[in-house]
């Protein structure tokens, strides 16, 4: 009976999600600049729910040339004094030598390289220094007299004037809630907010050890801060690696281990992991998820078991500058997952694992030729 | 009795009938309509929708409301997706098909938190509103006590309207 049920579920959210996407038909984008009105159409194909755009319309626009290597599939644009190297079904691309991400890579229709939409969201800004926005509703594309700056990570120019002695590698350790946001909590009483901020403390005491590393907390004390406050200060402490502590709630009882979420806009519910990869887009997209890679085998050490790489719209990590994720150390309503963390030496533990992922994630960005062989 | 007396006599009652069959059809006229809501099947983890008879009410603001009472008083088979004691305060809808929902914030306060409890509570609400309102709602902001809020329990961004969940 249930069975039946489910396959009639699906059904209907076939109809109802799928067919009208197959046979949408797309109109073309129209492209404004600043206060100059319209100056152009691209012509946009939809390919399994992803809208593309034609790479040769892009460049032109701003009298772009490219360079084509048909045999090993690569594309060199060359557009405003940049360099950006494209390779056909890669995800990943480069602007001046530094990575990028794309949500779909490029492919060929019809004999033309195409490029998904977010290609004028998340790579044209840098490309062209102007911010750019897409209205979806009106799907018109709005290049702003706005200058787009590119924030580095690994700047030393630091303008704040915080970083005094920053010659170290900036970690930012964001503990979960705080205040009258208890976040999750358990069928005795543990809170989430007080579990998070004991592994942020004790990460931050082993972490200072080392003299190549600078930890800055987001909170450390009991106090709310919003997700927008968090996100502003790790930007500000021009931060290079972020790492948001969690832990998880659930309604269903099957629901135990870890999860680690990256940011994305595309909101999916049941994302397998290799899927959810592809799903998030922008200057830090692979960077993260390989640090979520590197944190999900330092747990699984720890014999715990999860996912990782998931994406989801995560408000403490809009428009974060720096690598980053949300790990949701186990769920406080499942009951194995509340043996584990009742240990004595849970939070010590998982604090010495979360560092050693950390620093694992250093050296991987360290050692630059070990990074370009991710996927 | 004349002919006439007659013919008076049963049209009276020719008219009574009409009129006592009439009072019965307004005394019906509540109408009510079918909605599909999503609810957590918890063996398996996965929003799954649950059809449900609302009356039919004259506009679609109301329309929604119903639909987002019945969400929120959960069903007798599946599990709920947003606390109980959550009021819905206000309801508005634009011509651009955003539809805005001012929750009472017991929404966030009475969250039982944790992602996977946010991501349902949040998915629940714009796909029951975008399946069951495909012509006037395409997507749905979240309103928290009359202002726009940054999540409901700590994680997803909902400063933005949002469009609905794809399922796996």
């Amino acid at each position: 009976m249930k069975s039946i049920i489910r396959v009639i579920t699906l059904l209907f959210l076939l109809t109802v999600f799928v067919i009208p996407t197959v046979t949408a038909e797309i109109s073309p984008l129209r492209v404004f600049y600043a206060d100059e009105g319209k100056i152009a159409s691209l012509a946009v194909v939809e390919i399994q729910e992803t809208r593309y755009v034609l790479l040769e319309d892009v460049y032109r626009l701003f009298n772009g040339t490219i360079k084509s290597e048909p045999l090993i599939g690569r594309m060199t644009v060359t557009m405003r004094g940049k360099r950006i190297i494209l390779t056909l079904s890669q995800n990943r691309l480069e602007i001046d030598g530094e990575e990028y991400a794309l949500s779909k890579p490029p492919v060929m229709a019809s004999g033309k390289a195409i490029v998904p939409v977010d290609f004028l969201t998340e790579i044209l800004p840098v490309i062209i220094g102007r911010k750019i926005t897409l209205d979806r509703e009106d799907w018109s594309l709005h290049i702003s007299r706005e200058s787009f700056i590119v924030e580095n990570g690994s700047g030393e120019d630091s303008q704040t004037g915080i970083i005094s002695a920053g010659s170290g590698f900036r970690v930012i350790i964001d503990p979960g809630h705080g205040g009258y946001e208890v976040g999750a909590r358990s069928r005795d009483g543990l809170l989430e907010k007080d579990l998070t901020l004991a592994i942020a403390q004790k990460m931050k005491e082993l972490l200072v050890e080392d003299k190549g590393v600078v930890v800055y907390l987001t909170r450390s004390g009991d106090n709310y801060m919003a997700p927008s406050e968090r996100v502003n200060f790790a930007n500000k402490l021009r931060g290079q690696v972020y790492l948001s502590i969690h832990f998880n709630s659930s309604p269903s009882q099957i629901s135990r281990g870890f999860g680690i979420y990256v940011n994305s806009n595309q909101a999916r519910l049941g994302a397998p992991a290799d899927d959810a990869v592809s799903a998030s887009s922008g200057r830090f997209a692979l960077q993260s998820q390989r640090f979520a890679k590197e944190i999900a085998e330092r747990l699984e050490e720890m014999e715990f078991s999860g996912e990782y790489g998931r994406g989801a719209p995560l408000a403490a990590m809009n428009n974060l500058s720096m690598p980053g994720v949300l790990l949701e150390v186990l769920y406080l309503s499942s009951p194995q997952d509340l043996i584990i963390l009742t240990k004595r030496d849970f939070i010590d533990s998982v604090s010495q694992t979360l560092c050693d992922s950390i620093l694992d994630f250093r050296a991987v960005l360290e050692d630059k030729s070990g990074f370009a062989n991710v996927r | 009795m004349t002919v006439y007396q007659k013919l008076l006599y049963f049209t009276i009652c020719i008219l009574s009938t009409l009129s006592l069959a009439g009072i019965g059809l307004l005394a019906q006229t509540p109408q009510s309509t079918e909605v599909y809501l999503y609810f957590v099947d918890t063996d398996n983890l996965e929003l799954v929708t649950e059809k449900r008879a609302v009356s039919q009410a004259d506009n679609i603001v109301d329309q929604i409301k119903l639909t987002l009472g019945e969400l929120i008083k959960g069903s007798a088979s599946l599990s709920p997706t947003i606390p109980e004691e959550t009021a819905v305060r206000e309801v508005f809808l634009d011509e651009k098909g955003c539809a805005y929902i001012d929750f009472s914030r017991a929404i966030s306060q009475n969250h039982s938190g944790g992602i996977t409890g946010e991501l349902i509570t949040v998915a629940s609400i714009v796909n029951t509103l975008t399946l069951n309102f495909p012509e006037e709602v395409r997507k749905v902001q979240i309103l928290i006590n009359g202002k726009e809020a940054e999540t409901v329990a700590g994680h997803i961004d909902i400063s933005k309207p949002i469009f609905p969940f794809k399922f796996e």
